[in-house]
């Protein structure tokens, strides 16, 4: 197989991202759409190109056959069992992410080329993330969807919030670049290569002969997890990420909230698997390395229970989901804070990772949905809403189910595979504060579920017999053509996304065994 | 480190040549401050006015469309000069990188970015 067969989905998604760019530019403003019909089936062409590589590639699954698989292009990338499951993750959020992005683009007039060339050429920076096989090449990758989300968090021009987003998002994200890269000049300097493979060899030997390799690899180790902290958005690396999720448009939003954050996860994993890894890696070989599951164990606990009690006093449904976010990085990090003491861990994020997104992309198109409607994005215009948008209503709660982890969701296998390798690590405490944080979680979902279906009447009867112009605090006034009581009709296009994210969560559930020992092959074939 | 002690010898007498020569021109030099004498010297301006003021953010455009081309130049001379052994593929390589700049370049002028106002 030829090397442009190997890297068909990323050539395909650059030529589409490029084509769309240029169509935009001779199109005549009424007929816009089509461009954004021309992201939709480049994507779900990139996508059908990555099904093929899957099909072509994992005939027989095996670590074994993988290795041999794990073809190296130019030295820089390798698509191996990992990358291909993160690549069919990335595109299926592109796909959605566009379908949900349609109306809400043409409503609020966001420039139309500029938005989903930007939105494809972040898609592939993650692409190129997760088949990395060389420090450089990360971070490549890093910088072509950090450089594309900065501009994406800021396109709604007249906002001045959306404008604050980019700000913080480019500031923030240009520290956490810096970060990233001098911890990888770090590692470079210890071991004298960036390949990855070749990085692992080079440190066992220099381990034993210079005193000063295991110091000053794990200061770069430390670097690049603070780097991709701030990229997850893990606590205390996360002040930037409720302020870029509430002003970016919502679409966008989205997708920061599940691409980025997956890509970075990938990069943690692709970096400390091996380093973390049964196989022993660079923990033999430094004499601090033994902290690093501590500081994972620390990250995941402070990351979870910040994220989760600031969620419960938020008013504004994206922030709450920004911080329900940072509470999902923090359930994940588990994974890697056991990943020394048990494989499972890595496996356990990458099932993660899948569930996350597919309940986080459903639980913000029913956001998207709403908005598009003319619906505010406070916690209170949801009042009322299992009456108004029936269909909209059991979505969210579907989503929100998933999201505090209760069967048979994919949410609950997701955190229930982080449970078992917690346990099977020896850090049983760890478990034990995520059950602990998923309760608290169940507060401020709830929140908005009460407001959708217990507090409708209330809602209406204060309407009824409150005069106009004497607003109260309990009725909602939301304004626009959405008035509480008139039946909220739906989109399609966001309908059929909605429809996808919520029937993903069902099948990733019903699907957890393979798609589990799928993730422990990703993770060992590393 | 015996390597390292020259570096730390060119530092030290780099430090010491300054206040060396401040002092020694200190002890000879003629003490008459005026406001002329006293103001900064090039080290920035004194700032004058409000720094909030519109200014034509085109010329930073016309900039950064320069850069990328400035960049490309900067590919380009490398490439020519291993041209013959890369051949065929590293023509179809630049092509495809031109071609993306190319699209750039469409892109800026059909919004207008090459026009002066």
């Amino acid at each position: 197989m030829s090397w442009t067969s190997l890297v068909l989905p990323e050539l395909v998604l650059a030529g589409t991202a490029l084509a769309v760019l240029l169509l935009d530019l001779f199109l005549a403003p009424d007929r816009r759409r089509l461009t954004a019909y021309l992201g939709l089936a480049g994507t779900a062409a990139a996508l059908a190109a990555a099904a093929w590589l899957w099909v072509a590639l994992e005939g027989g699954t095996g670590p074994a056959t993988i290795a041999a698989k794990a073809a190296p292009i130019a030295g820089m990338l390798r698509l191996d069992t990992f990358a291909l499951v993160f690549k069919l993750l990335f595109l299926a959020i592109g796909l959605l992410v566009v379908l949900l992005s349609i109306d809400f683009v043409e409503r609020r007039g966001l420039p139309v080329g500029e938005f989903y060339s930007l939105l494809l050429f972040a898609v592939l920076g993650m692409m190129l993330m997760a088949a990395s096989r060389d420090l450089v090449m990360i971070y490549l990758g890093l910088e072509t969807t950090s450089i594309a989300s900065y501009a994406l968090a800021g396109l709604l021009r007249r906002d001045l919030r959306s404008g604050e987003a980019a700000l913080k998002y480019f500031l923030t994200g240009a520290l956490a670049s810096a970060v990233i890269l001098f911890g990888m000049s770090l590692i470079y300097g210890a071991t004298g290569s960036t390949d990855l493979a070749a990085l692992m060899t080079s440190s066992t030997v220099r381990a034993g002969t210079a005193a000063w390799f295991g110091p000053v690899a794990l200061a770069g180790l430390v670097l690049l997890i603070v780097g991709f902290g701030f990229k997850v958005a893990a606590v205390p690396f996360h002040f930037w990420a409720p302020d870029a999720y509430e002003g970016a448009p919502t679409p966008v939003t989205t997708f920061f909230s599940v691409g980025p954050k997956a890509a970075s996860f990938a990069v943690l994993l692709r970096v400390f698997g091996p380093v973390l890894g049964p196989a022993g890696g660079w923990s033999t070989a430094m004499p601090g390395a033994g902290a690093l599951p501590t500081l994972f164990a620390v990250l995941a606990v402070v990351t979870m229970t910040v994220g989760n009690l600031t969620a419960l006093s938020q008013r504004n449904i994206k922030r709450m989901l920004a911080y329900s976010s940072i509470a999902h990085a923090g359930y994940a990090l588990v994974g890697l804070a056991v990943a020394a003491a048990d494989p499972r861990g890595l496996a356990a994020i990458i099932y993660y990772l899948l569930a996350y997104a597919a309940m986080n992309t459903g639980a913000f198109a029913v956001v998207i949905w709403l908005n598009n409607r003319g619906t505010g994005d406070d916690v209170a215009d949801y009042v009322g809403l299992g009456r108004r948008a029936p269909l909209a209503a059991i979505a969210l709660v579907v989503c929100f189910l998933s999201l505090i982890g209760i069967p048979p969701t994919a949410g609950f296998f997701g955190k229930f595979y982080l449970f078992l390798a917690a346990i099977g690590g020896g850090m049983t405490w760890l478990a034990v504060v995520m059950v602990v944080n998923s309760a608290i979680s169940v507060g401020y979902y709830y929140s908005v579920v009460r407001n959708m279906y217990l507090r409708a009447e209330a809602a209406t009867e204060a309407d009824g017999a409150v005069p106009a112009g004497a607003a109260t605090a309990g009725a909602a006034e939301p304004g626009g053509p959405d008035s509480p009581g008139e039946p909220v009709p739906g989109t399609p296009l966001v309908g059929a996304a909605l429809g996808l994210a919520v029937l993903a969560v069902f099948v990733l559930g019903f699907l957890f065994e393979p798609l589990a020992r799928l993730a422990g092959l990703a993770g060992i074939g590393m | 480190m015996g390597n390292y002690f020259d570096v730390f010898l060119f530092l030290a007498t780099a430090v010491i040549f300054v206040f060396l020569g401040l002092w020694a021109a200190k002890l000879v030099r003629p003490a008459l401050p005026n406001t002329g004498k006293q103001s900064i010297f090039e080290c920035g301006e004194r700032p004058f006015g409000d720094s909030r003021l519109k200014f034509r953010i085109r010329y930073y455009i016309f900039a950064l469309v320069f850069v990328i081309f400035d960049v490309e130049a900067i590919f380009l001379y490398p490439w020519a000069v291993v041209f013959r052994d890369i051949g065929l593929a590293g023509l179809i390589e630049m092509l495809v990188f031109i071609g993306i700049l190319v699209v750039g370049l469409i892109y800026a002028w059909k919004k207008k970015v090459l026009q002066w106002v």
